[in-house]
């Protein structure tokens, strides 16, 4: 602490980068230790991991329109992702994102078909906003279920995570059913004035990739630099310290369930406005739980969270260019592993992440 | 016989011990003095298998000993108990000494049975049955030594052992401590408290900043010349006058109304009393005590003045406000402040750099912050002149404050506190664990703060420390808070409400 006060700026951007250079070789450890697990299991299983690697590349990034999927797949990924990540900073185990994700597409895909008429970003906007509320509300419930009855947030959101379900399924064959569909298992298209527009027509990319951009850059600075980060980091680091700095942790927690659940909402209003335009009773696809692995990757950062799920969307996208190998013996190539793979990831990260403990520091 | 020749221990640039050497016969108590961060802990550690020296050697009964844990260390038959313990509250007394053992069959009564004969023979008894969670301080210290014992231990480590008992409890350990040595156990004691180690250990050593300065038979010397060398002599020289002097030249202005006003005050939990009709009043410029033995309510009193649990009944007035129903934030703005017991679980946020630990109170307002955004350069520039002001001592601004010493970390949490010019200050064992010289330097803020007309509420066990503060000394028994009648010197009065007795 014998440093002068002149240079207090380069000192900061100091333990920044080195804080941004420890999470990074982090990330990538996980990442490489995963890839060698993975080449070990499919050589295992008798395929060759020297061809399938370049299939995998291929199938992630391998022209416009593959490169297009998995930056739309990341879109999601990315927005519940930082959810998950801005909860579990602030000490919030919100582990619901995918039930808030589900009822943030419901409400948009309800909203959704009588929205014509309006202008564009009107529409969009008023879609986009309905899936924030949803989610936000569905959090809620949990947060009210804490307060009220303290009741663990772990099991009521993961539990409302079945409610939505069948809910979204209830209300997808009843009462938003479109009478003209041949299964019954889908709602009415939206509006167009409801259609995010597309960013790169070569790729299919719509603009929901902006908006999870925005949104992890706009909520890096929120946590780093705002006084409601230094609440949320106070509250997750130490909530005895917190109450006894005056924070008030009930309507902090509160606050941050309803935030996380919003930005879950967001996804799934992004995926119905951007990609899907109705919902359908297939719609889960369990990137509420994918985006837990995602914020883990990026180790809580919202920043991290962008190249976190822009891996965890190739996963995706490349296991199945894998599968388009012309060979017969590859086209058996089983979709399951990449639920392998990203259980690898998860595991190294667990595996890296120390548990702290103040042995080893000089002297008390 | 534990040899150490030539210890050394550096982390990085660090010079933590250097070139440490020693003995401790069987059946004497060396007494370990040194500030915070002059390197007793390392040496414990490295004594216990919990680091591995930089360099040197060190020998039970001329065999090489060379711990690569707590496990090897215990087989050698090198024991610790740290300051803070290491037991489950759930479990019984036995559960806890038979936890992590080897080769123990799970008969836990045949078990029990013989760790309670144990324990008598080696004059510790202890009720085996009970559960760890509802024993006092000085019963769960107990438990942890007899832990320790019950490993055929031969070599005891006591890190602070008496920082957090009372008087009686303090005295029970020495004795203790007594028939140990006398069954031909080392035992190594580290302490704060000069008098308590020159009365009851065979020799001295003390450390200072990783080299002994001073080693030799606790007999010669006195707590007067211990002290100058732990702290060096030029500290002695800034040492503030003694507090009664001070205290009897100032009447207590008791013309204005008190600043602290509390009527009737209690508090319940599951139905019982916490807090039983208190009634205090603190005004400007005087610093009241409260004397007591820990867990007679104190925490709960401070709670309730905080805010952060509601009371049953009653009333807490400040400057003639009623804050009784007033959140947390609302009492720190009006301007309470608070040094609490528990420093690392309540001061200070230990993930925390020791910038953002500096403004845990202040980074709502400006100029910490402004319309929600955090000022980053204001926020350092508060940070180094705090630390620089209260002579904090660490790594880094930027750094965790949990790589902060004990009492580096209780100056800093005590210069964020005083530095806001609280108008009532809360103040829990303000230099529990902290060494001479910020000892010192603690008081010193504490009675210049109240000079400059704060009203200071001082909770603490340490019955010296009342009697050189307090203007006034309070006594709290069982949720209950009673006046001290005699003069803030009465140490027998005050003895015996905390007893419980009548005056």
């Amino acid at each position: 602490m014998s440093e002068s006060r002149g240079d207090t700026r380069t000192v900061m951007i100091d333990t920044l980068a080195r804080r941004a250079a420890r999470d990074l070789l982090f990330a990538a450890t996980a990442v490489g230790v995963a890839a060698v697990a993975m080449a070990f299991t499919v050589a295992v299983l008798g395929f060759d991991p020297l061809r399938l690697g370049p299939a995998f590349l291929d199938g992630a990034l391998g022209n416009a329109y593959r490169l297009g999927s998995t930056l739309a797949l990341a879109c999601p990924l990315c927005l519940l992702g930082v959810a998950c990540a801005l909860a579990f900073r602030g000490g919030v185990l919100n582990i619901g994102a995918e039930g808030q994700y589900l009822i943030g597409a419901l409400t948009a895909a309800a909203v959704g078909p009588r929205l014509a008429g309006l202008e564009p970003w009107v529409g969009v906007a008023v879609l986009l906003a309905a899936g924030v509320l949803g989610g936000a509300a569905w959090a809620l419930l949990a947060a009210l279920l804490k307060l009220g009855r303290g009741v663990p947030e772990v099991l009521s959101t993961i539990l409302l995570n079945f409610v939505a379900l069948r809910l979204l399924e209830f209300i997808v064959r009843g009462p938003l059913v479109d009478e003209q569909s041949i299964d019954r298992e889908s709602t009415a298209a939206i509006a167009s004035a409801a259609i995010l527009p597309q960013v790169w027509t070569a790729g299919g990319l719509h603009a929901g990739v902006l908006i999870a951009l925005g949104a992890a850059v706009l909520l890096q600075f929120v946590v780093s630099r705002s006084t409601f980060g230094f609440r949320l980091r106070a509250l997750g680091a130490n909530p005895i310290a917190s109450r006894y700095a005056g924070i008030s942790t009930a309507s902090l927690t509160a606050m941050l369930m309803g935030l996380s659940g919003g930005l879950a909402g967001l996804a799934g209003a992004v995926e119905i406005s951007g990609t899907h335009h109705y919902l359908t009773t297939s719609f889960a696809a369990g990137y509420g739980y994918t985006a837990i692995a995602v914020a883990l990757l990026a180790r809580l950062a919202p920043f991290g969270v962008v190249p976190a799920a822009l891996f965890f969307a190739a996963i995706e996208t490349g296991t199945r260019g894998m599968q388009k190998l012309p060979e017969q013996a590859m086209q058996s190539f089983p979709t399951v592993m990449k639920f392998v793979a990203q259980g690898v990831v998860v595991l190294v990260i667990v595996l890296l992440t120390r548990p702290r403990t103040p042995l080893g520091t000089p002297d008390d | 016989m534990i040899e150490l020749r030539g210890i050394s221990r550096t982390f990085g640039t660090l010079t933590a011990l250097s070139d440490v050497s020693l003995q401790i016969p069987r059946g004497a108590i060396l007494g370990l003095l040194g500030e915070n961060g002059a390197g007793k802990s390392t040496l414990m550690n490295i004594l216990y298998g919990l680091l591995r020296p930089s360099a040197g050697s060190m020998f039970i009964d001329a065999r090489p000993y060379n711990p690569r844990s707590p496990r090897d260390a215990l087989q050698r038959g090198v024991g610790m108990v740290h300051q803070h313990f290491m037991l489950v509250p759930t479990l019984t007394v036995a559960e806890n000494i038979l936890l992590g053992m080897r080769g123990v069959r799970l008969r836990l009564n045949r078990a029990s049975r013989e760790i309670a004969a144990f324990a008598d023979d080696v004059g510790l008894p202890v009720q085996v049955d009970a559960r760890v969670g509802d024993l006092s301080v000085g019963r769960q210290q107990r438990v942890e030594i007899l832990k320790a014992l019950f490993r055929r231990v031969n070599v005891l480590i006591l890190d602070e052992p008496t920082a957090s008992l009372t008087p009686a409890e303090t005295e029970q350990l020495f004795a203790s401590m007594r028939r140990l040595r006398a069954r031909g156990v080392a035992i190594v004691f580290i302490s704060h408290k000069l008098k308590e180690v020159v009365g009851n250990c065979d020799a001295v050593i003390v450390l200072r900043r990783g080299h002994i300065i001073h080693a030799g038979d606790a007999s010669g010397t006195t707590p007067e010349v211990l002290a100058a060398q732990m702290v060096g002599a030029p500290a002695f020289a800034t040492l503030p006058a003694p507090g009664p002097a001070a205290s009897t030249a100032r009447p207590p202005a008791t013309a204005s109304p008190p600043m602290l006003e509390v009527r009737r005050l209690s508090a319940h939990s599951r139905g019982i009393a916490d807090l039983l009709d208190i009634e205090l009043h603190v005004h400007r410029g005087e610093i009241v005590g409260v004397a007591g033995v820990d867990g007679n309510g104190q925490d709960a009193l401070i709670d309730a003045l905080l805010g952060i649990r509601s009371p049953t009944r009653g009333q807490v007035l400040m400057d003639g406000v009623d804050l009784t129903r007033a959140a947390p934030r609302e009492r720190l703005r009006r301007g309470i402040g608070h040094v609490p017991g528990d420093r690392r679980r309540q001061g200070l946020i230990l993930d925390f750099s020791v910038v953002e630990n500096t403004c845990l109170k202040t980074f709502v307002r400006r100029p910490m912050s402004h319309l929600g955004w955090l000022s980053r350069r204001t926020m350092r520039r508060h940070a180094a002149q705090l630390v620089a002001e209260a002579d904090v001592r660490g790594p880094a601004l930027d750094g965790p404050a949990a790589l902060l010493s004990g009492g580096n970390q209780q100056k800093l949490v005590v210069a964020r506190e005083l530095h806001a010019h609280p108008r009532l200050l809360l103040v829990c064992n303000p230099t529990r664990g902290v060494d001479v010289a910020a000892t010192a330097a603690i008081r010193a803020r504490l009675r210049a703060a109240r000079d400059a007309g704060a009203a200071v509420l001082l909770v603490s066990s340490d019955l010296d420390e009342i009697v050189e503060l307090a203007d006034r000394v309070m006594v709290m028994y069982r949720g209950t808070l009673r006046p001290s009648t005699g003069s803030a010197g009465d140490v027998a009065a005050i003895g015996r409400l905390m007893a419980g007795l009548d005056l």
